[in-house]
């Protein structure tokens, strides 16, 4: 759906006018409904993103920010260089290993950690700066541009965002009964919303036949 | 990033109050900072990383408690010593003794600041106690030059029965100490003075211009070249003047002035030039003077590359020179330089500060899409109030929407925890028994 088809779901639902709304301005539910899918976004963290930041010589930390202005946090970093993974650990985890490592610089990053919610750590710092590291982080959705545009989720996650408009609208009206009806429904959806957005992990197990009871001990 | 002010609206609007009958915008603006500062305070999600220097700096030595009401904003250490009754503050230990009317013993330097345990040889009674910035939250690690200091409890060195508190050496431990809030307490005591990055010519306010060290510092610029040449102060004046501007870019100037030089009438090209005019006696030979930069190339000694503008970045092949947010104006240009080698580098939560946000500022310390949870509390405080427009229904469904807005700070803190390392689980103890083959049904059976 787009914005327009959204927003015009959102005003009939509150028996207002989509081409003239009386009770709402039009920009009051564009901002609700990216409100909403901030909201969906968190909860969901469907929405992903892969940037590539160049190695800077003797740098240990990077600034989400300055990489990906609508990152919320980063799931995987993969030094392009070498192929390998970054190792999550921790400033902790390092100081019970290394002493003095924040001086340490070496060939190429082997783990990364986190230093802010805006700010992340690789270590060893590469002395020469060459190469790029590929992250890969959920984000928060850009803002819908104009109402031909559309939310970057699956359709069936758009009537998400009509339930928290209309939740919003009602909380408005201060109708709290009927609004909290619709923002329990909304958030129903979102365990729906991760199961389509992403494969159910694959838990290890560990098989085994089940045993037969021993016919002489009976 | 929308201001303060838009969410204020946006409040107004769903406390249907657009014309401020009910509440104002100056108490929704307190509730707005009061969000902002809990936001931050329940989450520690905002960290970063701070110098201190060594030894301890405050601003001010206080004498009396009371003059803690005066600091201005700045830190402030009482290093004297408080007597039974507190009516006096005494400097050296003795002198409690004396004002008890028994015999003083010897006791050891005092000082009022900590620069001065350097000519103390840092033997004192006073505790080495450090002052938290005021934005400080809490400590999420310290390191003295790069080397973890391990969190102790007083209690633990208390059981050495040794005067630890006055042990001078490496630091390797910290503790909360006896301080004020905002402060912490290092061992083992380093009494040497450390001066990082001091400002020179501090008279001529501004920006720093040049960086001078022991190590080595080479300015680079993508405008390496000039526009032009010129010879007098007055040809640059007029290049400037818009409505003449015949020539753009940077201007160097090749000439220079004697001493005197009563109404700037003479600029000299060479140095021998200038000499004369001054009434030297004997001249000194020239050099090459060039106009544009490339006559570098042929022996021009007064051409170089520009470094103009501010500094944006230092960068280092051994090291990282990190830019921190100092979170209050003024912004833009940098305040201060400080070196975590021998000194101690603190990793710390912090909130905002004083002066508090403005109609016009935006809430920069937190991801903008979080923004809207300080909205939700804003709407929680409104309607929570006693009085008119006093809705507990309203006010309980927005605070249990606030409260999601620090659960997800403290998570997005930790930026690592969407990386998750899965592992196979392991294989355990059998609780079955063990299958056996089955034998054929012809098979004899055996009876052990």
């Amino acid at each position: 759906m787009t914005r327009q088809e959204i927003r015009d779901r959102i005003l009939i639902a509150l028996n207002d006018s989509p081409t003239v709304p009386i009770y709402f301005a039009t920009s009051e539910i564009n901002a609700v409904i990216q409100e909403a899918q901030e909201i969906v976004a968190e909860e969901v963290r469907a929405w992903k993103r892969t940037v590539y930041v160049p190695k800077r010589e003797g740098w240990q930390v990077y600034n989400l920010l300055a990489i990906e202005p609508n990152c919320m946090a980063p799931f995987r970093i993969w030094d392009h260089t070498t192929n390998r993974r970054l190792q999550v650990t921790s400033m902790h985890q390092i100081d019970l290993d290394r002493q003095r490592w924040l001086t340490v610089t070496g060939s190429q990053p082997d783990w990364w950690y986190p230093v802010s919610w805006g700010q992340f750590g690789v270590y060893p710092a590469t002395a020469s700066g060459e190469g790029v590291l590929r992250v890969d982080c959920l984000v928060w959705p850009t803002a819908l541009l104009d109402d031909a545009d559309e939310p970057e989720s699956p359709e069936p996650d758009h009537d998400d965002l009509v339930l928290y408009g209309v939740y919003m609208s009602l909380m408005q009206q201060f109708e709290v009964m009927r609004a909290t009806e619709r923002f329990v429904r909304f958030t129903d959806r979102w365990t729906d919303s991760r199961y389509r957005n992403e494969l159910q992990r694959i838990q290890a197990r560990y098989h085994q036949r089940r045993g037969r009871r021993d016919a002489y001990r009976e | 990033m929308p201001t303060v002010s838009n969410d204020l609206d946006t409040c107004l609007r769903l406390l249907r109050d657009s014309g401020t009958v009910l509440w104002t915008r100056a108490e929704l603006l307190q509730h707005y900072n009061d969000a902002y500062r809990q936001l931050l305070a329940q989450s520690h999600g905002v960290r970063q990383f701070t110098v201190l220097p060594m030894p301890p700096r405050h601003a001010y030595t206080l004498c009396y408690p009371w003059e803690r009401r005066y600091l201005q904003g700045g830190t402030g250490r009482q290093w004297l010593f408080t007597p039974q009754n507190g009516g006096k503050q005494c400097t050296y230990l003795w002198e409690i003794e004396q004002a008890a009317g028994f015999e003083s013993t010897n006791q050891y330097t005092a000082v009022t600041h900590g620069w001065e345990l350097a000519y103390a040889s840092g033997a004192v009674d006073q505790d080495y106690r450090f002052a938290l910035p005021k934005n400080h939250e809490r400590i999420k690690g310290i390191w003295f030059d790069h080397k973890y200091l391990t969190p102790l409890n007083t209690r633990e060195m208390d059981t050495l029965e040794t005067a630890w508190n006055r042990s001078q050496g490496e630091p390797w431990f910290t503790i909360p100490g006896m301080g004020d809030t905002r402060s912490v307490e290092v061992y083992q005591i380093r009494a040497e003075y450390t001066a990082d990055y001091a400002l020179l010519n501090a008279a001529f306010y501004g920006l720093p211009r040049t960086l001078s060290g022991a190590r080595d510092w080479n300015a680079t610029t993508s405008q390496q070249e000039n526009g032009f040449a010129y010879t007098t102060q007055g040809e640059s004046l007029h290049i400037q003047w818009r409505s003449h501007r015949v020539l753009s870019g940077f201007g160097l100037r090749i000439t220079s002035d004697p001493t005197p030089n009563p109404g700037g009438q003479y600029q000299s090209i060479h140095v021998w030039e200038r000499e004369r005019h001054e009434g030297a006696t004997s001249l000194s030979d020239s050099t090459t003077i060039g106009t544009y930069w490339w006559e570098a190339d042929y022996g021009a000694t007064n051409t170089r590359e520009y470094s103009t503008g501010i500094l944006r970045e230092i960068t280092s092949p051994d090291r990282q020179y990190l830019p921190v947010n100092t979170w209050e104006a003024p912004f833009g240009l940098i305040r201060d330089f400080r070196s975590s080698v021998q000194n101690l580098l603190l990793h710390e939560a912090i909130v905002p500060d004083v002066p508090t946000l403005a109609e016009e500022d935006t809430p920069a310390m937190i991801p903008a899409p979080l923004q809207k949870y300080l909205r939700y509390y804003v709407l929680y405080c409104a309607f929570n109030r006693q009085g008119e427009g006093y809705r507990p229904d309203l006010a309980g469904h927005w605070l249990k929407r606030w409260e999601r807005g620090p659960q997800l700070l403290r998570k997005l803190g930790d930026c690592t925890w969407a990386d998750t390392t899965h592992q196979r689980q392991p294989a355990g103890k059998s609780r079955h028994m063990v299958w056996d083959a089955p034998l054929p049904a012809e098979y004899g059976r055996v009876r052990v």
